[in-house]
């Protein structure tokens, strides 16, 4: 449908409409007390939908431009998880009390869009599209072990967004938030298992062990272990309804750790 | 009962954080830190066996703020089942490293071609690597994949097998992955292509020490000196140059340097230096493991004890204000 070439240069102008169609959303999503308030609110869910149909084009070009999942690379696991933020968000859009929430994805995916503009822009070289090294070329299990695990870090990140936004508010509203948080945790811990599985067997069918201490998988445990930690707290003590959402955002911090600084070894490819 | 959670889930931390600071754990650490977590939730497992059907709920998270308590439902039940499941499945898992570790060998093997090496420490089992490939994306010079035809000695049946990347050879338990490969610039092969007067080719791949002592040839080529001119930049390739002596018996007939593509012909015979081949040394895992399997049905287990524990919390809590 499209030569690699066109479709690598078509991802610039997109970028720049992603972020547009992003930031208006956010801004739609936060409208002033007025009486058009839930038509503004909508209004910011349409150009959100607006803005998921393109990015997931901008992916399709990518796929049709390198051959491969956008899961290599700085670049491409961006572009990736900015989409599986704002897709989690729009698909359970529906649960009470989850709409606020429009925001922390609109806002994910507006600045993840902004850093890979400037990826493009000042550091071109990372997002040519580039042939994935042999020992993820020849498996079948790398999209397997990524695709989860990309889509975890975007329940967790909403998961974040409502446990920070529970430390604040009225006592009332404080329990639906850590309700709406716990909803966003648990997928996010099936698909995070899942992926570390899955990785586990990509692991042993590449090298034999189906657990090798590298840098991103100990601290992936770390953070398994931190989630963990926050779906078993709790019940009925007090210290544990306020250690929830701590642990929570504990997990996330480790998150965007082992995101940006852990890429050694078997992920150096990232 | 959450201290034993707490503790062990801190364990599992602090063999995260091991890890991540080593990049490796020692096989003693090993031992002690996977026995700990292990042993704790052992115990977990066992008094959560024991006092589940008392409880009114599976996973607890928010305080429904409800003191009465009432017998267990079918949503409650799930969740009892569904923590026990991953509880269950953490310690199945970790069951798994620690029988991996005590029960498993791992060498790692690095054979340059024509190499043969002992497997395992097993003096009947050997691995020989007869040759190796590299295969590229068309038109670029980045590998698409690495194979490598290897002779196996194992159990007295000797086989002939490709290893390539993420397809290893499987025999009984045992198993030999291609990890990695290099190409050594200190060992390698002249490629030699010799024209017969009557149109036949025939082509020749010997170490630079070697000498070609065919029939069908009626001279013998020798090497004296063998070198590659690195004075080219990069990206031209560097040029190979050979010096050889064709001779008869006890005669030397001509004495020549050919820098490869370049050939020399002698009474219709025309002999091509084509230029070299890089040996490779390719680097073999062979393996014996069966914890793989227990690690499987831990994760499995696991899985699905999440799954069960969120469709209790789906039913239970989410949606409603009370909670």
């Amino acid at each position: 449908m499209f030569d690699p070439l066109t479709a690598f240069t078509l991802e610039r102008p997109l970028l720049i409409i992603l972020s547009t169609l992003y930031g208006l959303a956010l801004v739609f999503y936060c409208p002033p007390a007025i009486k058009a308030k839930r038509a503004i609110k909508i209004t910011g869910l349409a150009l959100h939908i607006a803005a998921l149909l393109i990015h997931s084009f901008l992916l399709f070009l990518r796929l049709s431009s390198t051959g491969h999942a956008p899961f290599a690379g700085l670049y491409e696991t961006l572009l990736s998880i900015s989409w599986s933020t704002s897709f989690v968000f729009l698909v359970l859009s529906w649960k009470r009390g989850a709409f606020g929430y429009g925001r922390g994805a609109a806002l994910v995916s507006w600045a993840i869009i902004l850093a890979c503009i400037i990826l493009h822009v000042f550091a071109y070289e990372k997002v040519v599209p580039r042939y994935l090294p042999p020992i993820l070329h020849t498996s079948t299990w790398f999209e397997l072990h990524t695709a989860p695990a990309l889509l975890a870090y975007a329940f967790f990140t909403l998961a974040f967004f409502a446990a920070l936004t529970s430390l604040g508010g009225k006592n009332e509203t404080r329990p639906v938030r850590r309700s709406v948080a716990s909803f966003y945790l648990w997928p996010g811990m099936i698909l995070f298992t899942a992926s570390l599985g899955l990785g586990g067997a990509a692991s042993r069918l590449a090298c034999g062990s189906w657990w090798m201490w590298n840098p991103k998988s100990a601290f992936s445990l770390l953070t398994w272990g931190l989630f963990f930690l926050a779906l078993v707290s709790g019940g009925k003590k007090r210290w544990a309804k306020s250690a929830f959402p701590w642990l929570v955002m504990a997990g996330f911090a480790a998150i965007i750790f082992t995101f940006f600084f852990t890429n050694k070894g078997l992920h150096d490819f990232l | 009962m959450g201290i034993f959670v707490l503790l062990s889930l801190l364990s599992l931390i602090l063999i995260g954080l091991t890890g991540f600071i080593k990049s490796f754990a020692r096989p003693p650490l090993i031992y002690v830190i996977l026995g700990m977590p292990g042993v704790l939730l052992l115990a977990f497992f066992i008094i959560r066996l024991i006092r589940g059907p008392l409880r009114d709920q599976g996973w607890g998270i928010i305080d429904t703020g409800i003191k009465k308590k009432h017998p267990l439902r079918w949503h409650g039940l799930l969740g009892y089942i569904g923590g026990g499941l991953a509880l269950l499945g953490l310690l199945v898992i970790l069951t798994g490293a620690g029988w991996g570790h005590i029960f498993g060998a791992k060498q790692t093997l690095t054979l340059t071609e024509g190499e043969t090496r002992q497997l395992l420490s097993n003096p009947d089992d050997s691995l020989h690597l007869y040759k190796f490939c590299p295969t590229f994306y068309p038109q670029s010079r980045s590998a698409n994949d690495y194979k490598a035809l290897v002779i196996t000695l194992l159990d007295s049946v000797f086989t002939w097998d490709t290893v390539s990347l993420n397809s290893p050879i499987k025999i009984g338990n045992r198993r030999i992955y291609l990890a990695d490969c290099a190409m050594s610039k200190d060992s390698l092969y002249l490629l030699f292509r010799l024209v017969l007067p009557w149109g036949d080719t025939i082509p020749y791949e010997f170490p630079p020490e070697g000498v070609i002592d065919d029939p069908r040839f009626p001279l013998i080529v020798s090497f004296e000196k063998f070198h590659i001119d690195r004075t080219q930049l990069w990206p031209e390739p560097e040029v190979p140059e050979v010096s050889i002596n064709l001779m008869l018996p006890g005669e030397l007939l001509l004495s020549e340097r050919l820098r490869a593509p370049d050939s020399v012909s002698l009474e219709d015979y025309t002999l091509f230096f084509d230029g070299i081949r890089m040996r490779p040394t390719v680097t073999f895992i062979c393996l014996k493991d069966d914890s793989w399997i227990i690690a499987a049905a831990g994760g499995a287990l696991l899985i699905m004890g999440l799954i069960l524990g969120f469709i209790s919390q789906a039913v239970l809590r989410f949606g409603r204000q009370d909670v």
